[in-house]
Order: C-alpha cells, then structure tokens, then sequence
C-alpha cells in the first residue's frame, strides 16, 4: 500500500473523532456553523472511504494500523485492521453517518454533547469493526451504551425512562455474560459448547432488536424521537452484526445443533415480529419491524454454515436491508412533515407501495435483490447438497416462506389505512406534490443501490 | 538505625504529635476564636507526602518476586494517600471548620492502621486495631451533625467490641495451646489444623468485618451514610486494607468459606443498594461492596496479562479512586447530599450538571464491574483464576443487580424531568475528581491496550 493510501485510511479513521471535538467546542448557539462542520466531515468522509472502495474493488491489500508504546516494562498496543470482509460494513457506517448530516436538522434544544454523539459512535465503529477480538470490542461497546442511553433521555416520549431502564439492563447484561463466557471458555470441560456459543451470540442479537434478546424492542422503536431513533438503530444494528461476525470467527466448524437452534430462534423472532406487523399496522414502525426480520433472516444465513456463500449473503443481506431502512425512514420522516391534502392521498399511497415493495423482499429489488439468492445458497446447501437434517431444513425454509409472504399482508393493511394531516408541519409547508420528485429519486436510489451492492459481493467472492 | 518500616510509621506518629502541639499553643493564643488552620492543614500534607515518597521508594526498590512486602508496602501507600485526601476532601466539605483535634485523629488513625499493616504479633495487632476504631469513633462523634452522632458511635463501638472480642478468643485459643504470650500471625501458619482452625476462623471473621462484608457489616452502612463524607472515606479506605491484609498474611489452607462468603457479601450489598430510596445510604452500601471485592481479588485474583505486581498496583488505586470519587461525587451534588434527599430529588439533575453526574455514573459503573471499567477488568481476573462455577455465577448475579441500581440512578439523573431549578446549581467538579473517574475508565481497558 503507498504513502498516500496509508494516510486517506488514517484520515478516514481519525474524521469522526476530529468533527466530534469540533463541534463540541463550537458554541452552543451557533447551529449554523455545527451544521456545516457535520456536512463537511460526512463529505470527506464518502470521498475517503471512496479510495478504500477502490482497493477492495481491486483487490489491494487493505491498511491496518498498530500503535505500540512501550512504558516501564509494559507494552501498550492499539491495533486495528480492516479487513476485506468488514470494508463495506465500513462504507455503510459512513453512509450512515453521511445520512444523519445532510438529512437531520440541527436542534438549538439539543446541547453540544449530543450533536456530537452521533459521530463519537461512529468512531466506536470504526475501532470497533478493526478488531479481530471479541474480548476487545464488546467492553468498547458496552460502555458507549451509555451515549445512547444520554440520547435516549433527550426524547418527549413518556416511556423514554423505562425504555432506557430495560435496554441497559438487558444490554449490559449479556455483554457481562458474553465477556464471562470468553473468560472462561476454554477452561471449561464443556463438552457440548452451544449453550455458550448462544450466549456469545446474545449481545449481537440483541443490539440487533431481535425480540427474543431484546423485549424492549418495541419500547425501543416506539419512544425515541425521530431525529436520534434512525442514527441510534443503525448504531445498534452495525454493533450488533459485528459482535455476531466476531462471533462466527471464533467457531471454526459450525456444530448442526448450533445451527439448527439458531434458525429456530430466528424463525421465533421474525414470526413474532410479523404477527405484530399483522396486529397494528402504523406506517411509521414499518421499516423497523422488516429491518428486524431480515436481520434475523441474515443472522439465520450466517450460522447455516462456514462456506463462503453464506457469508457474503448474509453480509450483502444485511447491507442491503440497512441501506432500504434509511432510505425508508427518509421517507417516513417526509410523509410525517408535510402537508397532505386528500388528492394527494392515492399518490402517497402508491409510493408507500412502492418504498414496501423495496423492503418486503420482492425479488430484484431493494431487500429482495440479496434476499432469494442466499435463499437459493441455502437450499442448494442443506438440501441438495446436504447430509443430514434434510427434512428439518426443508421445514425451516418453507417457514421462511411463509413469513416472507406474509409481510405483505401488513404494507397492503398500513398502506391502506387512512392517511391525515399531520400536525407537524415544517417551515416552509411543503406539499406532497413539490417533493413528489425527491420521494421518487430516493426509491430509485435504493433499489438500484441493492442491486448493484448484490451483483458486486456476488461477483467478487462467490 | 531507623529502618524503612519504622520510618513510614513513624513521620505520621510524629506529625499526629505535632499537630496536637501546635493545636494546643494556638488554642491558648485564640481561645475565643475558632479560626482555620491552614497550617495544620499544610504539615499534615506535607507529612503524609514525605511517608508516601519513602514508601514510593522501597516500592521502586523492592524485588518483583517479594509479593508479600510489595502488598504490605503498597497497602501503606494506600492508607497514606486516602489520609492526604481526606484532609483535603474534609476541607471542601465541612460546614465547620476542623480543628487541631480533628487532624491529629486522622493522623493517629492512619498511624494505627500503619502499624496494624506491617507488624504481625496478634497482641499489637488488637491494640492498634481497637486503637484505630476508637480513634475513628472519636473522629466520627466529633465531626458529625445532629442527633446521627450518638447512633454512629454507639454502632462503631459495637463494631470494635466485636472484634475485640473475636481477636481475644483468638490469642486465648492459641496460648492455651503454646503459652506464648507473643503469638503472631505466621505461628498460626505453621501450626497443624487442628490447633488453629478456630483462631484462624475467628482472625478471618475479623478481616470479614473489617472489609464490610454483610451480614457482618454492623456499623460501616450507617457511618458511611451519616458521616461526614471525608471521614467516611477514611473509615472505609482504612477498614477494608486492614481486613485484606490480615486475611492475606492468614494463608488460610481450604479458602471455599472465606471465597463464598465474600462473594455472597457483595451480592447482599448491591441486593441493599437496590432497595434504597436516599442517596446516601445506596451509596453508603455501594461503597461497602467495595470491601470484599478488594479482599477476593487480593487473596486469590491473578491476571493472566499483567505481572502480579501491576495487578495488586491497579487493586490498589481501584480501592482509593473508588472510594474518593465517590464520596467526592456525592459531595459535589449539593444540595442533594443530606441524608434525607431521595433519587426523585435529583430528576433531572443531569441535565443541569453533566460533568458531576458523568463522574458519579463513572464511578457506579466501576465499582459495579461494568465492561469497560477498571472494576471489570478486576472481576474479570478474579473468575479466571478462581475458576469456581458457582462463584462465577454469584459474581455474574450481582453484576446483573449493580447493573439494574446503576440504570436506576441514571434513569433518574438523565430521564426524569427537571425539578431543579438551574440557577441554583452552580458545583464544580475538581479536576483531581475528572482524573481519578478518566483513570477508573482507561484502565479497564488494559485487555484492549495491552
């Protein structure tokens, strides 16, 4: 790698940490400015992750940093590596945080420390996807819940105080366990080791707000403002994928068990998250409920089995489906801000269809483009190449089809609901029909994203 | 020719001395006038800073392979370095000013508890522990406020008659079977089981009660509810590294006892802590739990990463750190630290005052073992090197329990809505405070830096 390179990874790594300070120290009042440094940090952020892009498009060696000190007889060692499988895990923390700049309004109630917040987290990703030990990244991750919870406390929701309760109990805890799991693993005499595999799985899942680790996941969704619910989620879902990578490299053979119970467990979590879905349909949770199931679905792909296929689809999986969640969550936000007259209503309703369509999995686009392939790796793996447990494999993906199914049930229902005036209006008082073209860039966007992010893993490495 | 131990014991005896002196004659000159003495206030440091630049330079001396004297030397600096705090913590904090008496206790006190650290006849042993309890009762009494004072007294000399008690029964065990009237703790050592399994059960009582650990914790909640908060440190710092020491030079043979009770003891604290509605007195039973988690580390904790004398040093500041931000914490969130405010007095408060809240959640979170913290990476040790299932599982359980009272705590710091008005609050936090809670975070990362 050159000079050159070796410093853009650098400034790519150091960015978040330097716009946090900044707009820290910039003064309380001046929004304005904060607004602009956010902007131009995110910017500088996508043309460096551009470079590294490049490499891992080429195949390049990718840089890894290590910082050595030694003091007195000890030795004090910060190493971080990006590796090819996380680099577009990286690129979609930097979309993210991209994301939150240009398209997050810049609160005067909010104070310094919470419009920095969102790129403190985005630096904790970013060292926390360069590890390669789980014994490093999780206590990183447990103490920065407490950024979250601060973010959390800022909302007017009624329920914020017990969201927070519950969430930090539950995250803590399992971070805990995991960690005493580790400590002790490989002294224990265990002989069957699933039990702890789950329990190391446990964090990931339930940063990844699936119901059967994290309960509060519907307190979660429910009563966070809108402004910090798409950064914090996002945070939770790359933290959450990433302890469960970490996870996956531990184990060098996936035991069938293992397997099996995690497909279960999956199942568990969609099919409850669906019959929700089902229940009450509001527009508004929509893209969080899908988000959850697919990443369950991914979760599910990724513990099917060590081959290639089953990583990089879970990975382009889950991709894809946070990329669909943005974009949709724009959209929700839009819808939420402007005016809606009652002409305007069969339009709208037919761009809820089309951004559904995009999440729902149809095949080809948006969710849909990562989602049948690897539900194509994994027939092709347990049941046309399989050896054992046919019979079970073949019930748990026709389950999956049942579910994947029915997700349309809710977008038909919430799409069919009555769509009012919404009391928050914005200044401007946009109607639906001047931003009628954005709506349909951002669909367009995202669909052509998802494909384009499916064929390139399914190209490179599969 | 004064050896380095004398030494170390005697600059604090001699400044206790001093002080008491110059309190006398400035006593005499101002006899109306209750006026500051700033240089008391001043010897005293300096004293305490001369005992722990010795005791810094044996330690820098010592062998790495003499673990004994290293702890010995290191729970000196200890007490040393808390008697320093405590001065200047009780400067910020007392509404009176402290007297001349009131320094020669701390000092007296200190030196006590010096020479309880590094002599090992069990009959000196006793004298400078009652004489350190009583010392701390006199302190307690004197720089309390209202009708508390007469109930601490009364629980700490329970307390000290306990272990009076428990001490005796002990050397009468030992000296009907030897008759030596000189016993020390490494006769006990030597001996076979039978002679000295019920004075080493009763010497270990003691270093339980000493390290606050429930059910045997008496009187060390409510002091360190209702004390003043320097004052409180010093009773806990002091306390808890003499209990750890005497159960460290005990070597008891078959430790399961000693391990479930401690354990337990720390579950039982934070069990409390839950419970409780004041301030105060959750901290007070937070700052208990600090004891025996000191004690299991100390006694059979061992990292796998760091040399054991870098594992004891981190023990060490973990305790001090610990207990000083806490107490400093509490302290900086006046008007909030009486003894009768409640959580829901604080709603908001976070809001308000990030900086002192940031600390005090700091702290929690350390002492609580929350991954990321320096209590963690202590914990994290101890279960390695115990490798007991059953204690891995009470040690998990109270971490769950300290997680749910510290989410409590800042539920209602960050979440609730303010019932503070802003102009009231106006406390800053001492920059000795940022760093000790910035040291209680960095250095748990040292599985990440090492």
């Amino acid at each position: 790698m050159n000079f050159v390179d070796y410093y853009i990874v650098h400034i790519l790594l150091s960015l978040p940490l330097l716009s946090a300070i900044f707009i820290y120290l910039i003064p309380h009042s001046d929004i304005a400015s904060k607004k602009t440094i956010a902007n131009f940090f995110s910017t500088v952020s996508v043309i460096a992750y551009l470079r590294l892009l490049i490499l891992f498009l080429t195949k390049n060696p990718i840089a890894s940093i290590d910082f050595s000190l030694n003091l007195y007889n000890l030795n004090f060692n910060l190493f971080m590596e990006i590796k090819q499988s996380s680099v577009l895990i990286y690129g979609l923390v930097v979309l993210s945080i991209a994301f939150h700049s240009y398209s997050q309004k810049t609160s005067s109630v909010k104070n310094s420390l919470h419009h920095s917040i969102p790129f403190i987290l985005t630096f904790v990703l970013y060292v926390v996807l360069g590890q390669t030990d789980l014994k490093i990244a999780l206590p990183i991750l447990s103490i920065t819940n407490f950024l979250i919870y601060f973010s959390l406390s800022l909302s007017q929701k009624n329920q914020r105080g017990f969201t927070i309760f519950q969430s930090g109990v539950f995250l803590l805890c399992y971070d805990t366990l995991a960690l005493i799991v580790l400590q002790i693993y490989s002294s224990l005499e265990y002989k069957n080791k699933t039990v702890l595999m789950i329990l190391l799985l446990a964090p990931g899942c339930a940063r990844l707000l699936l119901p059967l680790f994290a309960p509060h996941f519907n307190k979660f969704i429910k009563n966070t403002d809108h402004e910090s619910n798409i950064l914090l989620t996002i945070f939770l879902q790359i933290s959450g994928f990433s302890i469960i990578l970490l996870v996956y490299e531990i184990i060098e053979e996936i035991p069938e068990q293992l397997s099996i119970i995690v497909n279960f467990m999956s199942l568990i979590n969609a099919g409850y998250v669906t019959y929700l879905m089902i229940r009450k349909q509001d527009i508004k949770f929509l893209p969080h409920y899908l988000l959850i199931i697919f990443n369950a679905f991914t979760v599910m792909i990724l513990f099917s089995g060590k081959e290639v296929q089953m990583f990089w689809g879970s990975t382009s999986m889950f991709i894809n489906n946070v990329i669909c969640f943005l974009m949709s969550s724009l959209m929700v936000k839009i819808s939420t801000k402007i005016k809606v007259y009652s002409y305007h209503i069969p339009m709208v309703r037919s761009f809820w269809l089309l951004m559904g369509s995009l999440l729902i999995g149809l095949p080809g686009l948006g969710v849909g483009a990562s989602l049948w392939p690897a539900i194509y790796y994994l027939i092709e793996i347990k049941i046309f190449y399989g050896t054992s447990s046919i019979y079970l494999w073949q019930v748990i993906i026709i389950l999956w089809l049942v579910i994947i199914t029915s997700l349309s049930i809710p977008l038909i229902k919430a799409i069919n609901q009555e769509f009012t005036v919404s009391e928050h209006v914005i200044d401007r008082e946009l109607s639906f029909i001047s931003i009628k073209q954005n709506l349909v860039m951002i669909t367009i966007f995202t669909a052509a994203a998802s494909i384009v992010i499916t064929l390139l893993i399914n190209l490179q490495f599969i | 020719m004064i050896n380095t131990q004398q030494l170390i014991i005697l600059t604090p005896m001699m400044a206790s001395f001093v002080v008491l002196a110059l309190d006398i004659i400035g006593a005499k000159k101002d006899s109306l006038i209750k006026s500051e003495k700033p240089h008391i206030r001043i010897f005293s440091i300096t004293s305490l800073s001369i005992s722990a630049c010795v005791i810094l330079k044996t330690l820098l001396n010592t062998e790495s392979n003499d673990q004994s004297l290293f702890v010995y030397l290191l729970s000196s600096l200890s007490i040393v370095l808390g008697a320093a705090l405590v001065i200047g913590l009780c400067h910020r904090s007392f509404k009176k000013r402290l007297t001349g008496d009131d320094y020669f206790l701390i000092l007296s006190s200190s030196t006590l508890a010096l020479v309880n650290v590094f002599i090992t006849n069990l009959l000196l042993n006793m004298a400078c522990l009652i004489g350190f309890m009583i010392t701390m009762t006199a302190l307690i009494v004197r720089t309390s406020e209202g009708s508390k004072k007469v109930e601490l007294g009364l629980k700490l000399v329970f307390s000290t008659i306990c272990i009076f008690l428990l001490y005796a029964l002990a050397v009468i065990i030992l000296q009907v079977n030897d008759h030596k009237l000189d016993v020390s703790i490494s006769f006990i050592n030597n001996q076979s089981i039978s002679i000295t399994f019920y004075p080493s059960l009763l010497l270990s009582l003691v270093g339980v009660i000493l390290c606050a650990t429930p059910p045997f914790h008496f009187g060390y909640v409510d002091c360190a509810e209702g004390a003043n908060t320097g004052v409180a440190l010093l009773l806990l710092n002091n306390s808890f590294i003499q209990g750890c020491v005497l159960l460290y030079r005990l070597n008891i043979s078959h430790p399961s006892f000693l391990i479930y009770v401690l354990s337990v003891g720390v579950m039982l604290t934070w069990i409390r802590a839950v419970d409780q509605s004041k301030i105060r007195r959750t901290v007070a039973y937070i700052s208990i739990s600090i004891g025996p988690t000191l004690a299991l580390c100390l006694l059979f904790g061992e990292s796998q990463i760091l040399p054991i004398y870098m594992y004891y040093l981190l023990l060490f500041m973990f305790n001090l750190l610990s207990l000083f931000v806490l107490f400093s914490a509490v302290e900086s969130i006046k008007p909030f630290s009486s003894h009768n405010n409640t959580w829901e007095d604080l709603s908001g408060y976070g809001k308000i005052n990030g900086l002192n809240s940031l600390v005090l959640l700091v702290v929690l979170a350390s002492i609580a073992g929350i991954p990321g913290t320096l209590g963690y990476f202590l914990k994290l040790s101890l279960l390695s090197s115990l490798n007991i299932f059953a204690v891995s599982i009470i040690i998990f359980l109270s971490t769950v329990i300290a997680i749910t009272c510290i989410m409590r705590i800042f539920v209602f710091i960050f979440s609730k809505h303010q019932h503070i008005a802003k102009q009231k609050i106006d406390n800053r936090v001492p920059l000795s405070i940022i760093i000790s809670s910035l040291l209680l975070t960095i250095l748990g990362f040292f599985t990440f830096l090492y």
